[in-house]
């Protein structure tokens, strides 16, 4: 066996690094998904009651698009038993619920289980200058930096609180870029979810910090139904992450997210995802499966959304986080990594939707894939007939580590409008041997050479990331690539 | 109370079918094949849009439409100018001996009928193994009605000296379904050029639904020309599936002019090692025109090498298709593909919809794609016209160097000069 196969073969073995779990007392509700457990779900969240008419009238939709088994979406070039929606708990909210002032307050399991994440939030306060939203299964527990984003007026809130104490930007924002009947997995997101993020930039104002929250799949079955509403008024600016890790688990966790955001005239929103959920083991049992519909829209002119991803995890990912660029000028852009191995199965790419004038929109898309694992990339770029001067360039690499994985690219350009320019370009490749040669004959070792040329391919994505978030992606990417490096 | 049955647009081909069956006999050796492909066929029906590879192509109101299937009425061939050919000729999918010209075929090369030669086993072992009935419902409806087509047999170590012609030849005065069917077995190291052509005489609207099947013996070349010059009232299917052996090498040149809808699928399966593919595509349509193409290649074996590069322009309400895939198996190491589409498009309501698709389980592979849309580059047009060219003139110039590119790379230097007066006509 030559040291390639056997680098991935380590891989393969090498444990998920963040696999245990917290013993929190939940509350949690038990299987299966009804209109009841729809009304308990809103109960428990004090829902208002537009909030569960909404949740209802998407709860209805599910329904319908559920109850035929073929038509559940299977587009994708992923491979999956169906899943059994009357199998998975709904809810699951961490014990101790009331809302905490202080840090002294929360439960010191809990404390620990960021400590162990690396990020203690003391010092991510203290030092990172970051406010966290620390969201564990369904309910946030800890939110902090709130004061001083108040002094600007911005507000960041878990969305249960943006429900209560500014139920009027919900209500207007919520379900206007991905609306439930946008897809299987938004419609259950918006019947069933507990919780997530809301955050309001106000006109003019720049985010002193980066926000950031982290999520966390804790309860055994509970699948987690965040969503995320983003609005950025005029000229205002802000850059939002998202880094996820999930103790390792037994039996499929579905997660099935919701993110929309909103950026109005001259506002740029910058969201940053490091995906790290459980991929399963060697044999592909367990891990999660991710379902998600992140989209974002353009709405005023010279408006900005950009999204960056790292995703290592997951046993199954299925997310394409898009643009629209209604806005005249608007901007979009799109950079992934993706990295799959042992079983994992990634279909992931963006939709860039070009509706105003002199729009343009980048896609670098880096795929790697190891042992047995598939990754496509699956992006549409579309050009309406309207959007006069439309720019787009998309990139997409694949690398493969290994001769018993799949890299697939499924494009889909469609131009309308004669003055657009649209360029797709696409490779697939292994890692060089002249490059591995070079750097062998400079004493590096054959691990460190295949790290190096990883890291090298995936630089142009990696810089686009915050710094600290740039820094927890190497890492993440190096613990990753260890196995298969030796 | 009475029952209503839904009449599926299936059922009429099927009811066609059943009558053509009992006008034709169902005896012969390739009844079996013929009754499995409609039973395929009416088991999956038509492809809709929700069909993944039909996604941007609605056939629906073509297959709507009432045809018949004609017998062949006593007519004219044109041919194609300049082109010095062995010639055979079909009327309606049947087989003329008295337009086709095949006197001086070297020994061991022949063209005939599939209908005379419907007894040899080679017959029996090719027709219907490489266009896969079960995938493509249109493949199906062609094997199901097949009754006669053109075989191509050229035998080890034959190099033919000048292209095999095929002309259909389309006549009729009511709405038409025409369905050739083609079968090219090249043997081991030989060499064959074949140009295919339609010939639509009257102006009656017609669907012709071809499937070409071509083997590809070890070390043997194959070169494949079709040559489509649509009208408003035509539309067509073609289905070119290609077996490639060792070492083979197989040329495909696909020039398509308008047509109401056409839906051109390639299909190439390289089985085996050193391999070589080159797919070439030129589509230009206007008005209310629709052209796909939809290619598909397999390497199954290592160290093979494909190369694919379709150029479009489409002008007022045309729309243009490319949906490439290329698909490397496990362990067909060392595989070179290449994969490119460029469009232009000229007015406001051209659309064009390119996919280009790569699909990989192999690790030490290079492929790549490509795909550009756009318009004529502002620099180049300004170059021009600094130079005293009109406008007018100088997009022409553009567009036809840009359609240049694919012309070119057909072997048969007497088809050049038709194409490019074909793209002159277009532009005009």
């Amino acid at each position: 066996m030559n040291t390639d196969t056997q680098y991935l073969h380590q891989v393969a073995e090498s444990d998920y690094e963040h696999g245990w779990s917290t013993e929190i007392d939940s509350d949690t509700i038990p299987k299966g998904l009804s209109e009841e457990v729809i009304r308990l779900i809103s109960a428990k969240k004090h829902d208002p009651d537009w909030m569960l008419e909404s949740r209802l009238r998407a709860f209805r939709h599910w329904e319908k698009l559920a109850s035929d088994t073929d038509k559940y979406p299977r587009w994708a070039h992923i491979q999956y038993p169906n899943i059994d929606f009357q199998d998975i708990s709904y809810y699951s909210a961490p014990g101790n619920k009331p809302r905490y002032d202080s840090l002294d307050e929360v439960d010191p399991e809990l404390i620990k289980t960021f400590e162990a994440l690396g990020i203690p939030l003391e010092e991510q306060k203290v030092l990172a200058g970051v406010a966290v939203d620390a969201v564990i299964d369904s309910v946030s527990v800890a939110t902090t930096f709130k004061e001083e984003l108040a002094k600007h007026g911005i507000i960041f809130c878990s969305f249960t609180e943006a429900i209560e104490n500014h139920g009027d930007l919900v209500r207007k924002y919520m379900g206007s870029v991905v609306p439930y009947t946008d897809n299987f997995y938004a419609a259950l997101n918006a019947a069933v979810f507990s919780d997530g993020s809301f955050c309001y930039i106000p006109a003019g104002v720049r985010c002193p910090m980066e926000l950031s929250t982290y999520f966390r799949i804790n309860e055994a079955g509970t699948g987690q139904f965040e969503r995320t509403l983003i609005v950025a008024e005029e000229g205002s600016y802000v850059s939002y992450l998202e880094g996820c890790t999930a103790p390792r688990r037994d039996e499929n966790q579905l997660h099935a997210a919701v993110v929309e955001i909103i950026a109005h005239k001259d506002a740029e929103v910058k969201y940053s995802t490091i995906q790290n959920w459980y991929p399963g083991n060697a044999e592909g049992k367990g891990g999660v499966y991710n379902f998600v519909t992140k989209r974002g829209i353009c709405e005023g002119a010279g408006s900005k959304i950009s999204w960056t991803q790292l995703e290592t995890g997951s046993a199954i990912t299925w997310k394409y986080p898009s643009v629209i660029l209604k806005g005249d000028h608007s901007v979009g852009e799109f950079y992934s990594v993706a990295f799959t191995k042992g079983r994992q199965q990634a279909d992931t790419g963006t939709k860039m939707l070009h509706l105003g004038r002199n729009t343009s929109s980048t896609i670098i898309s880096k795929g790697i894939s190891a042992d047995r694992s598939n990754n496509s990339y699956r992006g549409l770029v579309r050009i309406n007939k309207g959007a006069e001067n439309a720019r787009n360039f998309t990139q997409c690499d694949s690398m493969l580590l290994g001769d018993r994985c799949g890299a697939h690219t499924f494009p889909y350009l469609e131009i309308q409008n004669p003055t657009a320019q649209v360029e797709h370009e696409a490779t697939t490749s292994k890692v060089g041997e002249d490059q591995m040669f070079y750097c062998q004959q400079r004493g590096i070792s054959e691990q460190d050479a295949i790290k190096l040329l990883v890291s090298g391919f995936c630089q142009e994505i990696l810089t686009q990331l915050p710094m600290e978030f740039a820094v927890e992606a190497r890492k993440l990417l190096a613990i990753e690539l260890e196995g298969s490096v030796g | 109370m009475p029952i209503v049955m839904d009449h599926r647009v299936e059922d009429r081909f099927l009811a066609a079918y059943e009558r053509y069956q009992s006008m034709n006999g169902t005896s012969g050796p390739l009844s079996d094949l013929s009754q499995k492909a409609i039973e395929r066929f009416a088991e999956v029906g038509f492809p809709t849009r929700k069909n993944e590879s039909w996604k941007y192509t609605n056939i629906t109101p073509v297959i709507n439409r009432t045809y018949q299937i004609a017998d062949p009425e006593t007519t004219t061939v044109d041919g194609i100018e300049g082109l010095d050919a062995y010639r055979a000729v079909f009327v309606n999918g049947l087989f003329a001996p008295e337009h086709s010209i095949l006197d001086g075929l070297p020994s061991g090369a022949v063209v005939e009928s599939l209908h005379g030669a419907s007894e040899d086993d080679l017959i029996q072992t090719h027709v219907g193994t490489y266009a896969d009935y079960h995938q493509e419902p249109f493949t199906a409806l062609n094997t199901a009605f097949l009754k006669d087509g053109v075989v191509i047999r050229v035998s080890s170590g034959v190099k033919l000296d000048r292209p095999v012609h095929i002309i259909h030849v389309i006549t009729a005065d009511q709405p038409i379904l025409v369905q050739p069917r083609t079968l090219i077995h090249a043997g081991e190291g030989a060499s064959i050029q074949v140009v295919y052509s339609t010939e639509l005489k009257g102006s009656t609207s017609a669907l012709i639904n071809a499937v070409t099947e071509i083997h590809v013996s070890k070390e043997a070349q194959v070169e494949f020309s079709d040559l489509q010059i649509g009208t408003p009232t035509t539309s067509r299917v073609t289905n070119l599936s290609v077996y490639q052996q060792n070492q083979s090498k197989f040329q495909s040149d696909v020039f398509t002019f308008g047509g109401e809808i056409t839906r051109n699928n390639l299909s190439i399966h390289a089985d085996a090692e050193h391999c070589e593919s080159l797919l070439h595509g030129l589509f230009m349509a206007r008005e209310k025109s629709h052209i796909d193409n939809s290619t598909f290649v397999d390497h199954a074996k290592p160290n093979c090498m494909s190369s694919e590069y379709y150029k479009g322009i489409l002008d007022e309400d045309a729309v243009g298709v490319f949906h490439g895939q290329v698909l490397v198996r496990e362990d067909a190491q060392l595989i070179n593909a290449y994969q490119t589409n460029r469009s232009i498009l000229l007015t406001d309501t051209a659309r064009m919809f390119s996919k280009p698709a790569l699909e990989i389980y192999a690790d030490d592979v290079k492929c790549s794609h490509g795909a550009t849309t756009g318009q004529l580059d502002k620099e180049g047009l300004f170059y021009l016209r600094s130079r005293g060219i009109h406008e007018k003139d100088a997009r022409r110039l553009m567009l036809t160097s840009f359609a240049g590119d694919i012309i070119e790379k057909s072997p048969i230097q007497a088809l050049h000069e038709v194409i490019y007066g074909h793209v002159d006509r277009m532009l005009s």
